[in-house]
């Protein structure tokens, strides 16, 4: 019966393998943490809540002697010159602009500082899902954020804040896809995605085709999106080996291997060539 | 290796088997049984026949194997004599026979005949009937001496002492009764008894084979017409066999063994059995793969092997190979030369009546000589007509399709 | 007297007594053994093993039942029990005086009880006394009728008392009762309690092994009055199965060890988690409806047990990996019904490994099941290693299809339908059959394979299209010219010029074959016609071409390319599983150039019709210039290094000696040589050519001059898949001293196993395998041609083949066999044989054209919901003539004119409506819908803002006016063709769940459904009050008796939709132009009927001279 012998065999090292990744966190009070650590979170916090709405530390259980990775992403080469996005197809989209509106994905700061990039630690510890949903506008035809993360089961508020229809078409390849109308102004429907899928997923409206956004499933909340001034960081981050990714539309994915200490305040940059 | 089983697979070939059986059984009458000698008259017209088959060999290849074969066992036969029904020569011909087919086993392809359940038991049979065959010819070699040297057979010593029908008789019968049963469960549970899916008229397996004691019969389809082969014969051979008691009279070897005292009726009889009936069952069960073609016992059983049907009937024969003209439109006309030759062979019994075998027609009266020799002539009929076969492909003697007559 | 002397003993007693001794012990001893062996069978083992499974399982169970929780609640009942005596011991008297006088009032009852019964039984007695004393008119019937209703009177006096005595007994219990109340409760909720474990128990107890009864029951000798082993069979009357040319009911007797084939639970952890995915999926997606959602859960949980299981299960022990398919009781193929064999094959009625016909899919396998430890008794070691002892058996009628045909199983019942639901490699097999044409040489005579066009184009006008040095080389090797192409390659095989072929022999053949291509080429030139076709009128731009035929819906069936980028981006020469098969359906474009010429292409693009009347290829209504353009683009499309390919001359020698070889079948040497020595070469050619055509049967798919009406070469396949083992010539591939294994045409390592299915992949996967090592004459060799399939293609062929058997069975039982689906069935055949899932997804297929479109949006349509959704008037109007609407009249691709005849047109709608479900014409679109709800629907229109995608307009249909804004993407159907085109309810449906209708359709979901309860919710209900819709509101009021009302209509999906669709209704036009209008129709040449054709159609229809 060796066959049987070898499964017992597989299913007692894999609970052991499990219970030793379980040992990785353990959690402690808000109150215990020394102060630096708490100035810390809340900035995580801010960043993280910067980019996706989705306060990450706020969310997770605080990590004791939790590190920052925190960085900037650049933009080398002769910067695109993006198109201006033609809006007269709605009269109302164009009436909420007054000056033409550029197309947003490639957003390239005076210093070369690159936006909308979607940074995330691929190797992760698991965190709890996030109680406060992301939310992702729809404001005079375009989505804000253009780019975001989430965690998987997080929930998602999508808002139509314009007086015209969107439609939400999600097109994500491993969770189900939907395409709910929202010709109601100030109109919210509440989604999530259960599964993760790192590779973000296009959304888009059919009714205004130049409207995209693009959102990432992640497993944990260790991620974040870069500003107009390039910056990111994630924090509340137990010391370890972690893999760095940094995901932009246009220009793809790269990696960085990065070790964090204990209170740790990593600084890394990403560097995109046009 | 290869060479021994070409060899063996060459001697094989119902022909070639079938003269070299023959020509043992009349070297073991002969020398074994008669006590001739190689330097009799006999002897050499043993030596000659033997003769010939090699010179005839160098022609024709496989005759040179049936010669070698020949000459072997005839120096073999020759050279032991009496010596043949030593306790010891038999112990070691079994021994050597048993060899011999437990190397054969070796073989994948004897093994996939031998093996197959089916044909176990007749594996046995071939073991089992040379053993009785040798026994009793044994007995009846060492009394005949006896009776030659003055004496009395040994049965004759010992029917004067009496035993009790039981234990003597009935505990032993029962003995073997149980240890047969034994074997016989044993037997079928280790060749897990060939029972074979339900049977199936759209797929007939190939070769297709009737049970092992009727492939003489379906042998004997391979030189007979059905007709013949299927119903003749068969019913001969019964009403021949109920016919024995009636035909010899010879009251000699009453109770005990003796060849000399009968030579012609055990002669014949075992003539009939061994080579005749049992022989053609082996060459069936063994010899005979797909399509019913021929095979060695070390060949593989390819279906896609062919031999080649060129046989002609004797009218051909003599019309328009001899005579070289059309075949006469009338049916008596043409198969005349085949009618006028059974005729002939039918005649020749009261032919001998009168020639050579005036002594046994005086001693057993018309009634019982002729049944005797028609049942005899019949016989022969089998063998005379495979060597026909073999020597000129000849289909039939006599062929009328018209009254679907054929000989 | 004196005694007589003792006579001796022949043998010496004692030793006789000992032999007798042992003898009959072993007697003993193999009779036991014999029993035994009897006894002891392979599917005990099964079951026993099984049952110590479940039983694990049980335990398992039991032991989570009784948890700490459980034993609390039972042990606080106890307590309330004993409380509940004690209060019973403390009115102690009054109690017992109570049960007392209950016992009397039982006694009295029963006593009345039985007087009722006595009188009842003697009155019906009377009864029938009377009556006969009635009939008889015997002369006591007076007084029988008297006694008779004496009998009456008492039983109603008895029945009186009975019913009072009955009233006081329940009075006495009452009283009793009362006492007993609380402890009666208490009872109630143990048995509540307890009620799983006691369960739990009974299964453990029939499973548990060795138990006390299982080994009575089961015992040797015993075991055949109610054994818990023995064997399970179904029985199915109307499945049968062959036995000596007669149909007998199958008896399955599969579960007899295949024990949880039913039974979910038993999954393999591989199967578990497949299934696992899909029912998430299917959760995610709410296809479930709500009432079966709990037990989806509970499903789910399970198959999460099952993956987490300490151990994998293993055959065969597993549960059906379909169950919702197959043996479920819930499935359309219950076990009940259906059984195993019916599918699978094997021998039904058979318990033994070997019997039952299970046949191994590999060499790997077949290893595994003939290891065996002791041939007579397989040991349990031996059942737990899966080692069987397995031994070929030659003689089985029906063996079972190896694992990777199982769906083979399908043909026998599914042969009328084009697509089998949920059989994916079947349904792709039979297609593929279809389009590489095996039915053409091999006649397949069924539903499916009759009737269809020959799979090759017509050579009839070979020399107008092409040179006869390109037909030589093509000839001699299709693939190196097209590496996807379907055209086999029939010579220079491998028993022509394969290594195993000697030199000398290989030299001569390659003569003979040179000769015969040259002679076939040499006929068909000789034999085609040779009109003259006009130049291109416009000057073509290759570019503008390329351009075109990628946008316009030409890549729907063609490929244009020979190379292909595999996933690890290294280019490497395309295969043809590359492509979806549709994209198969016509040839592939590469090289075309250098096969054609400019004036063909031209006149071939413009109507295809017109070169060949029976042309596969539609017309895609090209004007002049895109013609041309297309032409320059495919002219430009040259494969010059194939025309330096080396051209040998015929060798005469040999062209003489294979035409003599023919003649001579006919007449005598000397006359044959005469005759060759007044023919030239050419007209030996000739001769030739039109023998080898004969001989390799090339006219059985391409239409050739002079070969009308022969009979197509091949076997014919019909029922191929029940020829038995034994009618399969495995050449020398069937004998035990030459290896199996060989390497194939491509390279690959192949095996042969003597089994069927084995022959027959070989035989298709490398056609000429069996002739390796035989030495055949030249027109003896084999010769099907090569197909160059890939394992998987050849696999599914070889799935058909086996599919194809005799065995019958009832009616009741054939698929899709009612007037409907044969009306949906015919039509899906012409849609695979007009190959619409090119371009349109048919029932959840098709649409091999999405891979060179990149936008979903500018594909054409989905049809899988066009039944229900098109009118069949508009549909049969577009379907003979797609110009007479334009609904999206931005699209780049084209609906293609095919040119149906009015019963092939008529066919697709009613196969269409008929798949639909729907009838295939209605009333509705006589509707007038009233002014208030057209009024509603309006409103509604415009806080939903349809407007901003769908124009409202009345426009020609024709042709409407292409929108000229920047993006077209925000564009939709206009709304005024609706009325004319769209199915009245369809309408409202549509709006209502478009994304479960079209999946990744662009059309919002207005009404998203309740993840909970499944049903619609609308977004309207909340959004009234908004001040935006302020203005709708006062609208809509008037229409409501109040505002409760009109919220609550706006909370009701289906009423708003329907609103909707009546003012939808009401703004579409209800005219346009009839079809055949214009030159879309061709000018058709007269023509003479053509065999290959459905009769009806090709009535109409006569072939070209």
């Amino acid at each position: 019966m060796s066959l049987r012998k070898y499964l017992n065999l597989m299913f007692t090292l894999s609970l052991v393998v499990a219970i030793g990744c379980g040992q990785g966190k353990e959690v402690v009070d808000e109150k215990d943490l020394g102060e630096d650590d708490q100035a810390l979170q809340t900035a995580a916090a801010e960043n993280t809540a910067g980019g996706t709405g989705a306060p990450a530390a706020a969310a997770t259980a605080a990590v004791a002697n939790a590190a920052t990775v925190g960085g900037l992403v650049k933009f080398e080469g002769t910067k695109p010159k993006s198109p201006t996005v033609q809006m007269s197809a709605d009269p109302y989209c164009a009436s909420q602009h007054k000056d033409a509106v550029v197309d947003e994905e490639v957003v390239v700061g005076p210093a070369g500082e690159l936006a909308n990039v979607i940074v995330y630690v691929k190797n992760a510890p698991a965190t709890p899902t996030p109680t406060t949903p992301a939310v992702l506008d729809q404001r005079g035809c375009q989505y804000i954020p253009h780019v975001s993360a989430v965690q998987a089961g997080q929930k998602i508020q999508i808002k139509n804040s314009d007086n015209t229809l969107h439609n939400v078409h999600a097109m994500p390849n491993v969770n189900g896809q939907f395409n709910e109308g929202q010709p109601v102004q100030g109109m919210v429907s509440e989604k999530k995605f259960d599964k993760v899928e790192p590779t973000p997923f296009r959304i888009k409206c059919d009714v205004h085709g130049w409207m995209k956004s693009y959102m990432a499933v992640l497993p944990s909340s260790y991620h974040s999106v870069s500003q107009a001034n390039g910056t990111f960081s994630i924090g509340n981050l137990p010391p370890g080996n972690y893999t760095i990714v940094a995901w932009h539309e246009k220009y793809g994915s790269q990696e960085q291997q990065v070790t964090v200490a204990a209170n740790e305040q990593k600084q890394i940059s990403f560097t995109f060539k046009g | 290796m290869t060479f021994l089983k070409n060899f063996v697979n060459v001697l094989s070939v119902a022909s070639i088997s079938f003269i070299l059986l023959s020509s043992v059984f009349f070297i073991i009458v002969y020398f074994n049984l008669m006590g001739g000698r190689l330097k009799s008259k006999g002897g050499i017209g043993f030596v000659v026949f033997g003769a010939i088959l090699v010179v005839a060999g160098l022609f024709v290849r496989p005759l040179l194997y049936l010669g070698v074969a020949y000459f072997l066992v005839l120096w073999a036969l020759a050279g032991l004599g009496g010596r043949l029904w030593d306790a010891k020569v038999g112990k070691w011909m079994l021994i050597f026979g048993g060899a011999g087919f437990a190397l054969s086993l070796l073989d994948g392809n004897f093994f996939l005949i031998a093996a197959k359940p089916d044909n176990v038991p007749i594996a046995a049979m071939i073991f089992l009937l040379g053993i009785f065959t040798w026994i009793a010819l044994r007995k009846a070699y060492y009394n005949d001496q006896a009776i030659l040297a003055g004496g009395i057979p040994y049965e004759k010593t010992e029917s004067d002492e009496k035993l009790f029908t039981w234990p003597d008789l009935v505990y032993t019968e029962m003995l073997c009764m149980i240890i047969l049963t034994i074997v016989m469960i044993v037997w079928s549970i280790g060749l897990r008894a060939p029972l074979e899916e339900a049977a199936n008229p759209t797929s007939s397996p190939n070769p297709a084979k009737a049970p092992w004691y009727f492939l003489g019969l379906q042998e004997m389809l391979v030189y007979f017409d059905p007709w013949l082969a299927g119903v003749v014969l068969p019913t001969l051979i019964i009403v021949g066999l109920m016919a024995i008691p009636y035909i010899d009279t010879n009251p000699k070897g009453n109770g005990y063994y003796s060849f000399r005292e009968r030579k012609w009726e055990i002669g014949v009889f075992l003539y009939g059995f061994l080579v005749l009936w049992s022989f053609l069952i082996i060459t069936g069960t063994f010899l005979r793969g797909p399509n019913w073609s021929f095979y060695g016992p070390y060949e593989f059983w390819d279906p896609n092997k062919l031999e080649p049907l060129v046989n002609i009937d004797l009218s051909e024969l003599f019309w328009v190979k001899m005579l070289s003209m059309p075949l006469p439109k009338l049916w008596l006309i043409r198969e005349a030369p085949g009618l006028i030759l059974v005729m002939l062979y039918l005649g020749i019994a009261p032919l001998l009546a009168i020639g050579p075998f005036r002594r046994f027609y005086q001693k057993m009266g018309a009634a019982r000589y002729y049944v005797g020799a028609y049942l005899f002539l019949t016989m022969l009929a089998l063998p005379i007509k495979m060597v026909l076969r073999w020597l000129f492909n000849l289909k039939y003697l006599v062929h009328i399709q018209e009254i679907f007559l054929n000989i | 007297m004196k005694p007589q002397e003792p006579i001796p003993h022949n043998y010496s007693m004692r030793t006789l007594n000992l032999i007798f001794a042992l003898t009959s012990i072993g007697l003993l001893a193999v009779t036991g053994a014999m029993v035994f062996y009897d006894y002891v069978r392979g599917w005990k083992w099964f079951q026993l093993e099984f049952n110590r499974i479940q039983q694990g399982r049980i335990e398992q169970e039991l032991r989570a039942n009784n948890d700490e929780a459980m034993r609390k609640q039972l042990a606080a009942l106890d307590k309330e029990t004993r409380e509940g005596q004690v209060e019973i011991a403390r009115h102690r008297d009054r109690y017992v005086a109570a049960q007392k006088e209950l016992e009397e009032w039982e006694g009295r009852h029963y006593a009345a009880d039985q007087d009722y019964r006595f009188a009842k039984a003697l009155l019906d007695a009377k009864r029938y006394e009377v009556e006969a004393a009635h009939v008889q008119h015997r002369a006591d019937e007076h007084q029988k009728q008297r006694e008779y209703d004496e009998l009456v009177a008492r039983l109603a006096s008895r029945n009186l008392r009975l019913q009072q005595v009955t009233r006081d007994r329940d009075a006495a219990r009452a009283r009793v009762g009362v006492f007993l109340a609380n402890i009666q409760k208490v009872e109630d909720r143990r048995k509540e309690l307890t009620a799983k474990a006691e369960l739990l128990q009974k299964q453990l107890n029939s499973v548990s092994f060795p138990s006390a009864n299982s080994l009575i029951l089961n015992a040797p000798m015993v075991d055949f009055i109610n054994p818990t082993l023995k064997i399970d069979q179904v029985v199915l009357n109307d499945l049968f199965i062959e036995m000596n040319y007669m149909a007998v009911p199958r008896v399955d007797r599969c579960q007899t060890c295949h024990r949880a084939i039913d039974r979910p639970g038993f999954e393999s952890k591989k199967e578990a988690e497949r299934l696992l995915t899909e029912l998430r999926t299917k959760l995610d997606k709410n296809l479930i409806e709500p009432s079966r959602r709990a037990d989806a859960e509970a499903r789910v949980a399970e198959l999460e047990r099952t993956t987490k299981a300490s151990q994998d299960i293993l055959n065969p022990f597993r549960t059906h990996p379909k169950l919702d398919m197959f043996v479920g009781s819930a499935s359309p193929h219950p076990l009940l019904e259906y059984g195993c064999t019916a599918c699978h094959r094997g021998q039904d009625r058979a318990t033994e490994f070997g019997r039952a016909g299970h046949t191994p899919m590999s060499k790997r396998m077949e290893m595994r099941w003939k290891k065996v430890s002791f041939p007579l008794f397989p040991r349990t070691k031996d059942y737990e290693q899966r080692n069987w002892g397995y031994e070929v058996n030659p003689f089985l009628d029906t063996p079972m299809y190896p694992r990777q045909y199982s769906e083979a199983g399908c043909v026998k019942c599914h042969a009328g339908q084009i697509d089998v639901e949920g059989a994916e490699k079947i349904t792709k097999a039979t297609h593929m059959v279809e389009l590489y044409g095996c039915h053409a040489c091999h006649k397949i005579d069924n539903w499916r394979f009759s009737e269809l066009q020959k799979p090759g184009p017509s050579l009839e006008g070979i020399a107008e299209k092409t040179t006869p040095e390109w037909a030589y080389r093509w000839i001699a090797n299709p693939s190196r010219f097209r590496p996807t192409t379907r055209m086999p390659s029939f010579f220079y095989q491998r028993n022509m010029v394969g290594p195993a072929v000697p030199p000398a022999e290989r030299a001569q053949n390659v003569k003979y074959q040179d000769a015969e291509i040259h002679s076939i080429v040499t006929y068909l030139f000789k034999s085609s016609t040779r009109r003259a076709w006009s130049a291109p009128t416009a000057a073509g731009d290759a570019a503008r071409g390329k351009e075109l035929v990628e946008s316009i819906g030409c890549m729907g069936c063609h490929i244009s390319q020979d190379t292909i980028k595999d996933d690890k981006g290294v280019v490497r020469v395309a295969k043809r599983d590359d492509f979806p098969l549709e994209r198969h359906f016509g040839f592939n474009l590469v090289g075309v150039g250098t096969k054609t010429n400019p004036n063909w292409v031209f006149n071939w693009v413009k109507n295809p019709k017109a070169y060949d009347p029976l042309a596969p290829m539609p017309n895609l209504r090209l004007s002049d210039q895109e013609a041309s353009d297309i032409t320059a683009y495919l002219i430009s499309l040259q494969k010059p290094r194939f025309m330096q390919d080396p051209m040998r001359p015929p060798d005469p020698k040999a062209v003489r000696e294979l035409a003599k070889g023919y003649l001579i079948n006919t007449m005598t040497d000397r006359d044959a040589e005469a005759k060759l020595n007044a023919m030239p070469l050419r007209a030996q050619l000739e001769y030739l050519g039109q023998r080898s055509i004969e001989k390799y049967g090339c006219y059985s798919c391409h239409d050739i001059r002079g070969f009308d009406g022969l009979k197509p070469i091949g076997t014919e396949l019909t029922i191929e898949g029940s020829k038995t083992l034994h009618l399969f010539d495995f050449g020398f591939f069937g004998d035990s001293t030459h290896t199996h294994d060989y390497g194939n045409d491509d390279g690959e390592k192949e095996h042969v196993l003597h089994t069927v299915p084995s022959w027959i992949y070989n035989k298709v996967r490398s056609p000429r395998v069996y002739d390796d090592r035989r030495a055949k004459p030249y027109n003896d060799k084999l010769k099907m041609p090569n197909f160059h399939l890939s394992p998987e293609e050849a696999q599914l062929v070889t799935s058909v083949v086996l599919g194809l058997t005799k065995e019958k069975v009832a009616e009741n039982r054939l698929a899709a066999r009612d007037p409907r689906h044969r009306a949906s069935e015919e039509g899906r055949k012409l849609i695979s044989q007009s190959n619409c899932r090119g371009c349109h997804v048919v029932n959840r297929r098709g649409r091999a054209i999405a891979s060179m479109i990149p936008d979903p949006n500018f594909l054409p349509p989905d049809l899988t919901p066009e039944g229900p959704r098109a009118q069949s008037p508009w549909l049969f109007n577009f379907l003979k003539d797609p110009t007479v609407m334009k609904i999206r009249p931005w699209m780049r691709v084209r609906m293609p004119t095919f040119q149906f005849t009015d019963n092939q047109a008529a066919t697709l709608v009613a196969g269409f409506a008929a798949e639909g479900n729907e009838h295939q014409f209605d009333t509705t679109q006589f509707l007038t819908p009233s002014a208030q709800n057209i009024a509603i629907g309006r409103e509604v229109f415009t806080m939903l803002r349809c407007q901003q995608c769908h124009s409202l307009t009345q426009v020609d249909p024709a042709n409407p006016p292409i929108p000229n804004i920047a993006d077209t993407q925000s564009l939709a159907p206009n709304l005024t063709l609706s009325k004319i085109r769209l199915r009245h309810d369809w309408i409202a449906d549509w709006i209502r769940r478009p994304d479960e209708m079209i999946p990744g359709t662009r059309m919002p979901t207005n009404f998203p459904r309740d993840p909970k309860t499944g049903g619609f919710q609308s977004p309207l209900a909340l959004a009234m009050d908004s001040p935006q819709f302020a203005a709708q509101k006062a609208a809509l009021l008037p229409y409501f008796q109040d505002e409760t009302a009109l919220k609550k209509t706006m909370g009701d999906a289906v009423a708003l939709t329907n609103y909707m669709r009546d003012y939808i209704w009401s703004i579409g036009i209800d005219r346009m132009r009839s079809a055949g209008a214009g030159e879309s129709t061709p000018q058709r040449v007269p023509l003479q009927p053509q065999p290959t054709t459905p009769p009806a159609p090709a009535t109409q229809e006569t072939r070209l001279r």
